[in-house]
């Protein structure tokens, strides 16, 4: 018995395919030995099959993505090992919460070197690490300074400012309002070729102009105050570069006339 | 100590998938920068849910998750599912690359062709999404139709006829790619 071209037709996808039985396979090569609209569909089918092949388009992950899944999963680790050694690590660290208070007390910028001592880092590689897990970058998406800079105004009491850097490889993505220890401070966040940067700006009084580079679980930070707000740096891009953005904002700010 | 291992464990069976699961978050969501948040948050909830798994076929494991993963993100981003894009505009821009180019022949010509690379992603990228994800699954990841059939949640005989459909499509979008001929 022999099949009819509608059921040839239904099954040849999976004739192609070698999904088949054998059965089926002998029933549909002795229709279309015989029948030549099902061979021409048949070889049709092939045809479109092989140059899919042939052309490869398929897309490899880009390098820094296992990257960026792997700190995500360690951040996940990180979280979990603080609820669950929470209370030890709480016994443990009460006297140095203690006196970071009252040093925070004296010193009001959390950015400032000292202030909270080892901690900073570890929540600003964990803000800018949140801000690239789902979907949390920005709060204001815009590449315009005049767009994003009036965005914060009532959401802060104080105005960070907003540089636009496109011209210098470093466009602008936009803007949200992070908490790090408890304070609101404002997170801008660039790009640079495929590395995104959060730049962290919270108001601090320091008197001493100040710059420190350090470096958490592979992202870079640098922390560095004008006088007036404290800035904090953080990316998976190489120091140089991160300085580079740095000096940057540092010439706008002063200068407004960057080498 | 014992997160760190369970970490290792799941990093080396699940990184080399990181190209397939990639690969379908591009298609599906059909924006690179999706794509890789995408695949980091799937990442992220297979780590979650990894005690729980016992599966042995880690890669429709993490197929499967990237693509929820994708849906619940579209949804949550207010990406229609199913604007395909006008299948005009896709046979019109089939026809203008091709006219006034050689017409190619041979497979490995028109793999060397990058115009004709881009075509045939446009036309994948075209189909509505139930014949996008079949697609991409059979013919770029080269999944059994069992494993389809699991990433996809459907029978294995689904699986057949929408790939047959979704080929159909296929030739109709590249009918004037002479090579198809």
């Amino acid at each position: 018995m022999t099949m009819t071209c509608d059921k040839v037709n239904a099954l040849l996808s999976g004739y192609v395919d070698s999904e088949l039985t054998a059965a089926q396979a002998q029933q549909i090569e002795e229709h279309i030995r015989s029948c030549a609209d099902c061979d021409a569909n048949y070889r049709e089918l092939t045809r479109l099959k092989n140059v899919i092949e042939a052309v490869a388009i398929r897309t490899s992950a880009p390098p820094h993505l296992a990257q960026r899944v792997s700190a995500g999963l360690k951040e996940n680790d990180r979280h979990h090992a603080s609820w669950s050694g929470g209370l030890v690590k709480l016994a443990y660290s009460l006297p140095a919460l203690l006196l970071g208070l009252v040093i925070g007390w004296a010193t009001l910028s959390p950015f400032n070197a000292g202030t909270r001592g080892d901690e900073l880092p570890q929540l600003l590689a964990s803000a800018h690490i949140r801000s690239l897990m789902a979907d949390h970058l920005t709060d204001v998406a815009s590449s315009d300074s005049h767009t994003v800079k009036p965005w914060f105004h009532g959401r802060l009491d104080f105005s960070p400012p907003v540089e636009d850097l496109t011209r210098y490889g470093y466009p602008l993505l936009g803007g949200r309002l992070e908490y790090l220890a408890g304070d609101a401070v404002a997170a801008l966040v660039y790009r640079h070729r495929q590395h995104v940067i959060n730049l962290f700006v919270s108001p601090g009084s320091a008197q001493v102009v100040s710059m420190q580079a350090e470096k958490y679980n592979g992202y870079n930070i640098i922390r560095w105050t004008d006088g007036y707000l404290s800035y904090a740096a953080v990316s998976d891009l190489k120091l140089a570069d991160l300085d580079h953005f740095r000096a940057l904002l540092s010439d706008k700010g002063m200068t407004n006339n960057p080498g | 100590m014992f997160g760190n291992s369970k970490r290792k464990q799941f990093e080396t069976q699940f990184r080399p998938h990181l190209d397939a699961a990639y690969n379908l978050a591009q298609y599906l969501c059909r924006n690179a920068y999706d794509a890789e948040d995408i695949v980091q948050e799937a990442y992220l909830r297979a780590y979650r849910a990894f005690g729980e798994y016992a599966d042995e076929n880690s890669r429709a494991w993490i197929l499967t998750i990237t693509r929820n993963t994708c849906y619940s993100w579209m949804r949550r981003h207010a990406m229609s599912l199913n604007v395909s894009y006008d299948r005009q505009s896709v046979c019109g821009e089939v026809d203008a690359q091709l006219s006034g180019s050689d017409l190619l022949q041979s497979p490995e010509q028109i793999a060397a062709s990058e115009s004709n690379q881009k075509l045939i992603r446009r036309a994948i990228e075209s189909l509505p999404m139930e014949f996008r994800e079949v697609t991409v699954l059979r013919e770029l990841e080269g999944l059994s139709y069992r494993e389809i059939g699991q990433v996809l949640d459907i029978p294995e005989g689904t699986v057949m006829s929408r790939l047959a459909r979704a080929r159909l499509r296929l030739r109709k979008l590249l009918v004037n790619v002479d090579a198809l001929k």
